[in-house]
């Protein structure tokens, strides 16, 4: 039966129970379309208590149930050596959740067990969505739920995510288990002799040890040598700690490789029998048209003529879109904006208006097709390809092909561009990437290069500052490579199948990322913008031109003027060029500014301090601190950098 | 009925080999995954690594003994595109030249 979001909720309105269901599962597995399949719109994207995980919920209601959905991360392992991974583990152990789905993609059923058969672990009850059937039966696997079912003692329903099939059902066995009208009991993972004898030693030693893990969880981990448990059980029982590092040993010895792989291996050749067991695969094996693009996606040349056009028109699209519907809404907002203006009225209109209007402006016209955009392309699967054919580049400032992604994103809009370093493995790694990222010439500043320098000294000199912030990302990039501790990691990324994006898991996925960006912009920009307009009707302008003017006049060479533009860009960086034609009533910037002083403001301005909004993403991502490091540094270099120009120019031009 | 571990001849595992970390010796004739051409067939004989590393690649499945394919290498050293049970895994080069494997029919 079809069924869906809408046959889903439609349950009476008397809530018998709260009810908590967990998604659980590999990264690519559909899950996403499985929970806005349950959720529909009512979801909430936020981040897990102080961590920079992503936390999707939502809620649905069925049959009079009233259900909240958690989507955890999607992760392969519980080995946690990333943040998902502890987060998903920590969530379903200690949060307990009233059931678990997991989310398994028939297409790579082998795989996703390794997963599954980590949760029984947990002695959680489970429900086994066994998603995208379809396109495993294209490709000639056809997997018997019922003996899937049947061998690991969980249920399974099969399903489609993306058209809503089996979700229905899925509910219902959600609930059942959930309520305890079935009894299904995980079955026990048995692994080899000289594991198993270790294990229940252990389990002897943990037995009198309150522990938030299950004693054979936490024994099987404490031989992976997990650090949370180690650190756990060595506050209570130093003992065991010993003994499991000693058993280690022992077990390295015997299989001649370290404890923690033995133990993987044994819980794939697990996972291996279970799914030949379950699974019958159609031996033909023809070339699919998805191969085929898959095959020119990372094509040695191919691949890249086809990421510079990817990308291009990415950029053209988002750039023309964006450019002309901002126009539009300033024009727009200047047709509402009243004649009469008293001091309150103008601090309303230039301020909270104007801030609201900078905030819609920015929102509108160049997040909202950025994410859309990025939503689709992440959907598809193609850009774990670009990471793949760029890796080489990026590893020459100390990160791998991934970073790409942010990279690209930045010359958007840095603001999702910082909230896509999420991707990256590492603390390290993201930190770098962000950093790298306030670097690139968002489209607010591609504006400003281009109305300064391109209209009004030439197309060489606006090509020459990007080259100019091209070598500043790599020299900067590679110095915080050399200079922040901690660890990198290379690449080692799944390359999911390709595949037509879905409507409905693209737009919900938009929509949930957009609301999260207004609520943490608008307010920014609303008070900015008040701010700077109660600065400008106090008449403060004129003294900040002044106090700044060692800097701008003494320094950079530039009008004194230039203070208040600077100041006002930090909002909006494109103000740097619309604010000289409402001070000066001119749109004619070769009346104020000389040819060098243009491309030194350009300069300036491209990389003198991350906007408002980055400062804001910034901070929600890495705190306080290390965004007022980066902020400082910015805004030194930029200044430096800019004086140093500023004289060399007077040669040059 | 338990899910209890069968070796690759459907035995159970019985203990008692003593090994030591002799991996080179032990499989002399394995040579690093990025050694193969694409479209070759190998079964991995050992990675070696940092426990962050292994750990990853043994949870993404490639653990001794497992068959894997070379679908691709990036160009200017870059990459490696594997197939492993039944998914592709993308894998840089520093990393892939940790991955032993013994190339089929050697």
């Amino acid at each position: 039966m079809a069924s869906c979001h809408s046959k889903a909720s439609s349950g009476r309105k008397i809530l018998k129970a709260d009810l908590t269901v967990a998604l659980a599962g590999n990264a690519n597995v559909g899950k996403s379309a499985i929970f806005n399949c349950l959720t529909g719109s009512h979801q909430h994207v936020g981040n897990w208590p102080g961590k920079t995980v992503e936390r999707a919920e939502g809620s649905l209601q069925f049959k009079g149930y009233k259900i909240d959905v958690i989507d955890l991360p999607g992760i392969y392992s519980f080995s946690t050596f990333s943040l998902e991974e502890l987060v998903s583990r920590e969530y379903i152990a200690l949060e307990k959740p009233d059931v678990v789905v997991n989310v398994v993609d028939a297409c790579v059923l082998e795989r996703n067990l390794f997963f599954t058969l980590q949760l029984m672990e947990l002695q959680v009850p489970i429900v086994i969505a066994l998603n995208q059937v379809d396109l495993a039966r294209a490709k000639g696997i056809k997997i018997d739920e019922k003996k899937l079912s049947d061998s690991l003692g969980v249920p399974v329903v099969p399903t489609v995510g993306i058209k809503g099939t089996g979700v229905y059902e899925l509910v219902e066995h959600a609930i059942k288990i959930a309520k305890e009208e079935v009894d299904a009991k995980p079955k026990r993972i048995e692994y080899g002799r000289e594991i198993e004898e270790r294990v229940k030693k252990l389990e002897v030693l943990l037995a009198d040890v309150e522990l938030s893990y299950l004693s054979r969880f936490a024994a099987l981990k404490l031989l992976e040598a997990d650090e949370e448990i180690k650190k756990e059980v060595q506050k209570i029982n130093s003992k065991a700690v010993a003994v499991a590092d000693e058993y280690a040993r022992e077990i390295e010895q015997i299989h001649g490789e370290s404890c923690p792989v033995v133990i993987s291996s044994e819980r794939y050749a697990i996972a291996n029998r279970v799914a030949n067991e379950v699974q019958e695969t159609a031996v033909e094996k023809r070339v699919s048209f998805v191969d085929r693009i898959d095959e020119l996606a990372t094509h040695k040349v191919l691949g890249y003529l086809l990421m510079i056009a990817v990308m291009f028109s990415v950029f053209f699209a988002i750039f023309s879109f964006g450019d002309s519907l901002s126009g539009v809404i300033s024009d727009f907002f200047d047709l509402l904006r009243p004649q009469a203006q008293d001091v309150a009225q103008r601090i309303l209109w230039e301020g909270m208006v104007g801030g609201f209007v900078a905030a819609v402006t920015l929102v509108l016209p160049y997040v909202l097709p950025f994410y859309l955009l990025l939503t689709i392309l992440e959907d598809s699967g193609y850009l774990p390809r670009v990471a793949f054919l760029l890796d080489n580049l990026m590893h020459k400032i100390g990160l791998h092909g991934k970073a790409i992604i942010p990279v690209i994103l930045g010359y958007g809009c840095n603001v999702p561009a910082c909230y896509s370093c999420r991707i990256m493995e590492t603390h390290r790694d993201r930190l770098i990437a962000a950093f790298v990222v306030t670097f690139v010439p968002c489209t607010a500043r591609i504006i400003v290069i281009l109305g300064l320098v391109a209209s009004f000294v030439n197309v060489q000199w606006a090509f020459a500052l990007f080259l100019i912030d091209l070598v500043i990302i790599f020299v900067l990039g590679r110095i915080a490579f050399k200079a922040l501790p901690g660890e990198s990691m290379g690449m080692i990324m799944e390359l999911p199948s390709l595949r037509l994006p879905s409507k409905r898991v693209v737009l919900t996925q938009t929509w949930a990322r957009i609301k999260s960006i207004v609520y943490m912009v608008f307010p920014i920009y609303i008070v900015g913008g008040t701010v700077l307009a109660v600065v400008h009707m106090a008449g403060l302008l004129q003294p900040i031109e002044a106090l700044l003017t060692p800097i701008t006049v003494v320094w950079l060479g530039l009008p004194s003027v230039v203070g208040v533009l600077l100041l006002f860009g930090v909002v909006r960086k494109e103000l740097v060029v619309v604010m000289p034609a409402i001070l000066f009533g001119t749109t004619n910037l070769a009346a104020i500014f000389s040819p060098s002083q243009m491309v030194v403001l350009a300069f300036v301005t491209m990389i003198y301090v991350p906007c408002a909004a980055t400062f804001a993403m910034l901070k929600r991502e890495f705190g306080w601190r290390t965004t007022t490091y980066i902020t400082v540094f910015e805004i030194v270099f930029a200044l430096i950098l800019g004086g140093i120009f500023s004289r060399t120019l007077q040669f040059i031009m | 009925m338990r899910l209890a571990l069968p070796n690759r001849h459907g035995r159970m595992k019985s203990g008692g080999k003593k090994h030591r970390f002799q991996h080179r010796h032990r499989y002399g004739n394995a040579v690093p995954i990025t050694e193969l051409k694409p479209g070759q067939e190998a079964t991995i004989a050992f990675v070696q690594g940092s426990r962050k590393v292994t750990q990853r690649l043994a949870d993404l499945g490639l653990t001794p003994e497992t068959c894997v394919f070379v679908l691709k290498s990036a160009p200017l050293n870059g990459p490696v595109e594997v197939a492993v049970r039944g998914s592709k895994l993308a894998i840089g080069r520093e990393i892939a030249e940790n991955i032993f494997v013994q190339a089929k029919g050697t």
